[in-house]
This record gives structure tokens, sequence and C-alpha cells, in this order.
């Protein structure tokens, strides 16, 4: 029988101390982080994304980084800039905040658009090129991103085509009374964040990131994913469906999933898991900002219960 | 399980099953319309008694004897005229059960004695009231019987006397509270607190279902029916075993003529082999009331003679006398009857007299005491050479014929609503004929020459259509029946005395002056009177000849060369038209029941019953079944190869028993959801190995304790399909 995988038990157990009552949320951050992807958040503020980014870079021991998006933010505030060095005479490359492990890009949608798709073309690329010359990001990378769905005026809300360098998008919520109750008792004397602890190594991140693609995917659980994704074409009120970028994230994810639970294979469950996370941003629908996500979800949901999952048939034995 | 005190700690459920022997109790009510039995009190009081003892907890070593001891009790009251238990009572029992047993090993159902079938047909209430407990007290559903109980009632509503208007009411009134009821019983299981109020609110609900829609179907309108009858379309569409009515049906002679038509399958069984010197038709009776459908004769007691002889000929009809010898055989369903080749007058039985009984005006010659199976029977007989001249002497003129009274009276009937082109057809064939004999010739030539001899596909006339007027001018082909039946019509509606009989045509000759008759040798022709000369059989289906008839030979010669008909077959071809009137009933009376009155034969509706009965016990128990069937044929799971084939029969069997897996749920939350109602984790830690096996990589080997998950699974449905 199959056990999680233990380091990432850990490392989510850990974060959970700080981050209350927001285990998925905590999982599927870290189920990003195998899959070498990135990370939406869109929520109110307030409600616990920094601190969760700032618990996994602490208890991975990774390098933390944030940025403020602001509408005068520029694409060099974010990648970073190359200065003249007088002693030297040369140019000298002074790294932005994106040189990090660990990013968390809040209230991405408050900038720019040219600062916005500086941010979202390293996270495809992996790498930056200032003044013609490239920089590679670290390894890992994985970046947060904020949206905040309240604010309207002076926001730029993300294009379509850049909503999809996301892996996930994830809604927080509020805690539960309960949770908020405890989050109180915790921070009464002084925040638990500074007393968290490494529990593994950011070498042992990347070491794991490669291990994920080794999950084996089987022809039923891909004709699964190509369904649910062609499936989304075909949604009524869906203008845009999820395009193959979104299928191969999915399995990736899934793969990322099946390595979290310590499976060498992904089940049609994984996928099903995260199809609403994956696939729901990727949906273009008609509809305003707030509701979007509750709108996507219901047809991300509807896509669901249309595909019938991949099982034996009578002629199928092993 | 609660099974011993259930219908004591529920009451309600007692009240339901109470119910549930009413609707018992609606199946036996019309026996009497479709069986001999007098009885009925008697299997309302055994049905009962068997529901009380359902009901009362007890182990079976004293449920069955009870069983039984109702059981001889009920057969006492109706059969045994012995003392009951007494020395002879037991001896009768015993052989009985002995000679009835072998009948019932070696299939020979038709010759149960009718104590015999009794006997099953109270097993078979026995059954039903446990079915019915079943029913009502353990799966709380009864719709499957309360449908059938609704369509038996319409059924012999539709097709037998039995009214039954009222049973529908009653069944729909007692069918609508138990379902209602049943259905709060089942609900109270789910919900553990349905209380007082619950059920009082429940039946207010249902009693307002049951006015409102009963109301709503008592007043308003309703169309009268959209068809005229549906049972000659039933008929038509050939599927149901009414006695009189299946569309094919097996030949012979039989004792029902009033309804003819549809088509019958020939049936090759011998009934009699007879030795006679010149093979002729063998008469058997003569009927003369046409009603339209067929035909009837009416009971003449006073005409019935002991050793009496028959009339066929007047005195200047010179007659020969001849001899022969007939031997019946088993198969003979009719064997009370003597058959003659003319005019009766003696029978002897191994050389003992027979004792016999003539009715003179059908000629039919019933048996008495005296028949030896061995020997057969010498009949004497008057075989008579008809004068033409004497025939053409008689005027076809209406009036002038000089028929006696009592002939007229009798042999010129038509039924009223006879349609006027039958009449008209008639009077044209005979347009320009003078004398009776060529009048009737005329008519029996039109008929070998107009129309075509067929022994399928021949219709029954619908409600209300004449036998005749459907032959002559729909269907226009048709058997023996058909020619004889209108031949005679035709001939009455000219005045012309004539009446119909039926008999056997000579059959083979196997030996050298022995002749095989068989069922499909059954026949019907026509005879006329003349006066002077008497009843002269005239042959009007095509493919036949009297033979015997000698006179016709003379007559052919001088007078009527068309009766040679050009396309007459050869003798083989002859053999294969052969065929006669159809028989109904042959099953009831094989079988030695009673007379059903042309209602269904017990015989099968007991034999159709037993194997319904099989096929709803089956039915019902088939879940039972098939969990046992998969914990003998998984008994040890070894490989991974039969790990996934007794998953997948797992699946089925759970989709299957109502716990289907929606498509788009994964193994795994379907696995959840029943492992919930079944409260423990069998089928998820099974359906996670199997997940191992079906989009894993690498095949692992089978889990210690796979094989007690797996039966403890089968167990937990089983366990839940029992309750």
């Amino acid at each position: 029988m199959t056990q999680p995988n233990l380091q990432i038990q850990q490392v989510i157990e850990a974060v959970e101390q700080v981050v209350i009552g927001k285990r998925e949320t905590i999982k599927l951050a870290v189920i990003a982080l195998l899959a070498k992807g990135h990370v939406l958040i869109e929520d109110v503020p307030g409600v616990g994304k920094t601190m969760l980014v700032r618990a996994i870079s602490k208890v991975t021991n990774a390098e933390f980084r944030r940025i403020q998006f602001t509408p005068d933010l520029l694409p060099s505030d974010v990648t970073g800039v190359s200065i003249y060095n007088q002693d030297q005479q040369t140019f000298e490359f002074r790294a932005g905040p994106i040189m990090g492990n660990i990013v968390l890009a809040d209230e991405i949608n408050r900038s720019s658009p040219k600062t916005q798709s500086a941010l979202l073309e390293a996270l495809e690329e992996g790498k930056v090129t200032i003044d013609g010359e490239t920089h590679q990001l670290h390894d890992p990378f994985f970046v947060m991103a904020t949206q905040n769905p309240i604010e309207h005026g002076g926001t730029y809300p993300l294009p379509e085509a850049q909503l999809d360098r996301f892996l996930f998008r994830i809604k927080m919520g509020y805690p539960t009374e309960a949770d908020e109750l405890e989050l109180l008792s915790m921070t009464e004397h002084g925040h638990p964040i500074d007393h968290l602890q490494p529990v593994i190594h950011v070498d042992d991140l990347v070491i794991m990131q490669k291990e994920v693609p080794a999950v084996y995917v089987d022809g039923a659980v891909k004709q699964y994913i190509v369904s649910l994704v062609r499936e989304t074409r075909q949604l009524e009120g869906v203008e845009l469906g999820v395009s193959p970028r979104g299928a191969i994230a999915l399995m990736r994810a899934s793969q990322a999933l099946a390595y979290v639970e310590g499976r060498s294979y992904v089940l049609p469950d994984d996928v099903k898991y995260l199809a609403p996370y994956v696939l729901g941003h990727r949906l273009v629908v008609d509809t305003d900002l707030l509701s979007a996500q509750s709108e996507d979800a219901e047809k991300i949901e509807q896509v669901l219960r249309k595909v019938s999952v991949p099982t034996a048939s009578k002629d199928f034995v092993r | 399980m609660s099974r011993d005190t259930s219908l004591i700690r529920h009451p309600q459920l007692a009240v339901l099953y109470v119910l549930g022997f009413l609707l018992l109790a609606e199946w036996l009510f019309p026996l009497p319309q479709f069986t001999d039995t007098g009885y009925v009190i008697v299997f309302l009081i055994l049905a009962g008694f068997f529901f009380v003892l359902n009901a009362i907890p007890m182990s079976s070593w004293f449920r069955i004897p009870l069983v039984l001891l109702a059981i001889f009790v009920s057969l006492d009251v109706i059969f045994f005229t012995e003392t009951f238990m007494s020395f002879s009572w037991w001896q009768t029992l015993l052989n009985e059960t002995v000679t009835q047993g072998s009948l019932l090993l070696t299939g020979d159902w038709q010759a149960l004695s009718p104590m015999f079938r009794t006997f099953l047909f109270m097993v078979m209430i026995m059954l039903m009231s446990f079915l019915i407990y079943y029913w009502v007290v353990y799966v709380k559903r009864i719709l499957f019987f309360f449908a059938c109980s609704v369509i038996y009632v319409a059924i012999l509503d539709t097709f037998t006397l039995y009214e039954g208007s009222w049973a529908m009411i009653r069944l729909v009134l007692i069918g609508f509270v138990l379902l209602a009821y049943l259905k709060l019983s089942r609900l109270s299981t789910v919900y553990a607190n349905i209380s007082w109020r619950d059920w009082t609110r429940w039946s207010i609900g249902t009693t307002l279902v049951i006015l409102v829609a009963g109301s709503v179907a008592f007043f308003g309108p309703k169309f009268s029916p959209q068809w005229p009858n549906p049972v000659p379309y039933i008929q038509a569409a050939g599927g149901f075993g009414e006695g009189y009515s299946t569309e094919n049906r097996r030949i012979g002679y039989g004792e029902h003529d009033d309804r003819l038509g549809g088509g019958f399958e020939l049936d090759e069984s011998p009934v009699m082999y007879a030795e006679v010197e010149d093979p002729g038709y063998w008469r058997g009776e003569a009927k003369h009331i046409y009603t339209g459908h067929g035909w009837e004769s009416e009971q003449h007691g006073e005409a019935v003679e002991e050793q009496g002889e028959l009339n066929l000929y007047e005195e200047q009809t010179e007659v020969e006398e001849k001899e022969a010898t007939l031997r019946y055989t088993s198969y003979f369903q009719t064997r009370e009857l003597i058959f003659a080749q003319g005019e009766f007058f003696e029978a002897t039985s191994a050389g003992q007299s027979l004792n016999y009984y003539v009715d003179a005006i059908s000629g039919r010659i019933e048996m008495g005491s005296g028949y030896d199976e061995e020997a057969g029977m010498n009949l004497s007989y008057r075989d008579a050479e008809f004068s033409i001249e004497g025939m053409q002497e008689v005027p076809f003129q209406e009036g002038e014929a000089g028929d006696p009274e009592g002939i007229e009276l009798r042999y010129l009937q038509t039924p009223e609503d006879l349609p006027e082109r039958v009449t008209e057809l008639a009077a044209e064939i005979t347009d320009e004929e003078t004398d009776r004999y060529r009048a009737v010739r005329a008519v029996e030539d039109h008929l070998r020459n107009e129309y075509e001899y067929e022994t399928e596909d021949v219709p029954i006339p619908e409600e209300g259509q004449d036998y005749v007027d459907q032959f002559l001018f729909e269907s226009q082909i048709g058997y023996c029946d058909n020619f004889s039946t209108a031949m005679v019509v035709m001939l009455r509606s000219q005045d012309i005395p004539a009446r119909w009989v039926k008999g056997f045509t000579p059959g083979e000759e196997v030996e050298d002056g022995t002749y095989q008759v068989t069922n499909a040798n059954a026949h019907s022709w026509v005879e006329v009177y003349f006066p002077e000369v008497g009843w002269v059989p005239f042959e009007p289906t095509p493919g036949f000849n009297n033979e015997a008839n000698h006179a016709y030979t003379d007559l052919e010669l001088s007078d009527s060369p068309d009766l040679d008909d050009p396309d007459v077959p050869d003798p083989l071809e002859d053999e294969q038209l052969d065929e006669g009137d159809t028989n109904e009933e042959e099953e009831s009376a094989a079988a030695g029941s009673s007379d059903t009155d042309g209602g269904l034969s017990p015989v099968l509706i007991g034999t159709v019953s037993v194997m319904l009965l099989g096929g709803i016990i089956v039915f019902f128990l088939r879940e039972r079944i098939i969990v046992k069937w998969m914990k003998r044929k998984h008994q040890d799971i070894q490989s991974t190869e039969q790990f996934q084939r007794a998953y997948l029969s797992l699946l089925w069997l759970l989709r299957f028993t109502g716990f289907k897996r929606n498509k788009y749920e994964t193994l795994s939350e379907y696995a959840n959801r029943i492992d919930q109602r079944l409260d423990n984790e069998n089928f998820t830690l099974l359906t996670r190995q199997y997940e191992d096996l079906y989009y894993g990589k690498e095949r692992s080997s089978i889990m210690d304790g796979t094989n007690q998950r797996y039966h403890q699974l089968l167990r937990d449905v089983h366990s839940r399909i029992a309750r």
C-alpha cells in the first residue's frame, strides 16, 4: 500500500502550524512547487496569502522575495537592472526581486501590463534578459501571485493568455470560526512564523521536482485528461476552452499530486481533484472578475460530470 | 434479522400482510370460471392458513408437516370418500402418489389426475403465500405482484365470462394502500424516527390520492372501447391459447364446432385402424344449427335410443349390408363415438354385443359398455347406391320438392343476419338449374373450382362477421370446414335441406384391407336431403372424393362428368391435404378434466403458472443466487489476474444490486460511497489494489487479506439484499 511522501508531509504539516486550517491550499501550493508551476491566488487581503508563501519558503529553506505591485512599478523593478560600475568600468547586474526561490508577487493586477508581462515572461522562460544579457532564474523558482478582486479602480486585469502561465488558481477563503479563534491564540504572543524551522533543504526540492515526471500516467488517464480538456471547448457560455497547454499542466500537476501521495502512477482521482484548480482560470467566461471564479468552478464541475471516468471493461485483465 | 418478531413488533405490517392475502384471494375468486372447481372456499381457507403459518415463527420441522396436513385435509374435503386418515384413505393417497408421481417424472402432464393437479395447485398456493409474506414483510415491495394481479383479472375479464369490474376496483384499492404503506415501511427502515403522526399524515395523503384518482376515474369522461372487442385480434395474432381460438390448431376429431376458422397443423397420430373392404368416409355425426361462427347440435334426448338404428336412407334407396372392424388407439380423443361408413345398424365387440346409443337426428352413436380394446368392434352398416334419376326427380322450385315438414323445420335454418350476398351468390349459381340434384352439383362444383384449399393462414371471423361470408368473399381460401359449411349454408339459402357432417376420410392402407386413420384424416362434408332417396353425401372440398359412394361412379358415367375434378391430387398429395375439422380441448380432454366450457385449459394454466412461479422465485432470489455463485467462483484469489476478474464481477454485482457507479465517479469515489453505506472500508481497500493494477505501471502482487475483504464485502452485499 502506498504511503504519502514523508518529506512532503513534513513540509505540509510544518506550514500548517502557521497557516491554520488551510491544508488543502498548502498542499496545492506544494504540488505546484513540485510540478514547477506557479500559483495565482485570488482573494481578499488579509486571509494569509503572504503567510503561506513565507512559511513554505521558510520550511524548505528557500530564498524568499516579495514584489509589491504598484501602478508605478517598472519591469526593471521586477527583473533587475544593469548599473555602470565606475570603479571597474563595467556594467554590473543588480538582480531584481525575481531572483529568489520563492517569490510573492502581491496584487499583480495593480501594475501596468508592461510590468506584468515582464514577470509572466520570466515565469514561462525561467530566465530574464536584461540589456542583451541572459540571467538564469534560481532553481527552484516558484511564484505565488495574488490578485485582489475587490479593488477595481486602477487595476489591470491579467489578460487571458497570461493567466495560462499559472498552474493553479486558488481561492483561500476566510478561515472557519474555530480556525480564526485558534489564529488569535496562536499570534497572541508574537507570530509563530519566526520560530518555524526548515524541514528540508531547498536542494531536496530540486531533486523532487526532477522525480515528478517519472510518475507513470496510464493511457486511460491521459485519455481522461484529453476528454476533459476537449469537453471544456464545447461548454455553453464559454468563449474559449482550455488549450493543450492546459492539458499538459493538468497531467503534470496530477503527477505531482500522485508523487505527494507517494504513488508511482496517476489516478483519475488526481485528475479530477485538480481539474478545477488547473482548468478554471483557463476558461474564458463572459463575466466579471468577482463571480468569475465561482462561475469557472461551476463550468469545470459540469465538465467533470459529463466526462466518464475510464475504468476497467470486462475484457481488460492485466 | 428481525424475522421472528417482525409482525408482532410491527402491527401495521400485519395489516398489510392481510391486504396481501386479499390480493391472492382475488386470484382464487375467478377459479370456477375456468376450471371445474366448486371449492374456492377450500382454497381460500387453505391460503389463509398458509398465511397465518408464515407469520408464526417456527422451525421447518413443524412447518412442513403442518403444510402437508392442511393440504391433505383440503384434498380430503374435495376428493376423498374414504374416512380421513383411515387405512383405505392412505392406500388411495399412496396409489395416487406413485402413479401420478411417475406421470410427472415422465412429463406426461396431460394425464395427471384432477386430484394430483389440485395437490400441485395447493403447493403453489403455499409458495405464493410465502412469496407474499416475503414481499410484504421483507422487501416491502408489492408492485410486481399487484401488476400481475391486475393483468390476471383483466385477462380473465376479457377472455372468460368472469365479470372483473368489482374485482378490479378491489384490487386497485388494496394495491394502492399496500404500495403506499409499504413505501412508508421502507422509509421507516431508513429514517428511524417516523412517528405515529407521520403515519397519520401519510394515511391522509394516501386516502386523498386514492379518492381523487378514484373519483376522477369514476366521474371523468371515458371513451367507449376503441376496439370492438380485442379477443378476435388477439386470436388472429395467434398468441393466445384459448380453447377454441388458437390460430393454428392441432387437427383432430373434436366435439366443439361452434367456432370455426383459423389454420391448423397436421397431427399424424393414428386414431384408429379399420379393416374394411372398400375405403369410404367414416361418418361421425351431423350438425344442423349454423350460428354464423360454426355448428351446434341441439340437445335431443328423446331422439337417443339404446341399441337404436340410424336412418339415413329412404326405403326406395338400394342398400348393401357391409361389415368392418374398427380398433381405436389411445390417441383417439372421442373414443366414446362409433364411426361407420354408411347407415349403421349393429356393433359387436369380441363376439359380445356392444352397448351403444344412437341419436337418430345427428346420427351420433355413443358407445356404452362392452368395448374390448384388443379386439376392437365389428360394425354392420348399410352402404347405399343412390339413384340419380330419383334425385333428379326432385324439383328445384321452392315449395314443390315435397320435403317432409320435420326436415324443412330443421335443415333450412340459417342465421338471421346471414349476409345477403351469400344468398345472392347461391341463387346466381343455381339460376339455370331445374332439379335439386343439378342445383346441388352446381354449388358443389362452384366451391371445388373457384376456391383454394389451404390449411394455414386461414382467418378467424371477427366479431360480427359471418364465417361463410368471410370465406366466400374475403379470404377465399380454406379447408373442409369452410367448404362444407359454405355449401350447406348456400343450399339452405335456396331452400334445399342440407346438413354438415363430420368424420374421417378413409386414411392410408397400411396392410391389405387395413387402413390407418390419423387425426389428420378428420374431415367434414355435406349431406343433402332428397325425398324418397334420403341423405346423400356431397364433397365440396377440392382434392377430396368420397369414393365409397358408388352411386357417384354411375352418375359420372351417365350424367355428371364435371364431378371428376381435373385437379384431383394423386393419393400422396391427397394424404398431405387430408385434414378435418379442427379440434380444441385436446389437452383438457386428454387430461380427463371435465368440460372447461371454452375456457383456458387447466393443465395449460397449471404448467404456465408453475413456470411463472419458478421464474418469479428465481427473479426475486436472483441476487442471492448470483452472490452465491460469485462466492464460489472467486473462492480463492491468488493471482492478480484472478483478482481483477473477481473485482470486475464485483463491480457488476454492485451495479446489478442497485449500487450503480455514476459514470463520472472514479473507482475510489465509488468505493468510498459504497463503504459508507456498508460501514467498513473493504471495497476501498480492494479498489486501491485494483487501481494499482489498472492504472499503475508495475504489477504488484495480491495484498494479504484480499480474499477475506472480498468475501466480507460479498457477505455485506448479500445481507444488504436480504434486508
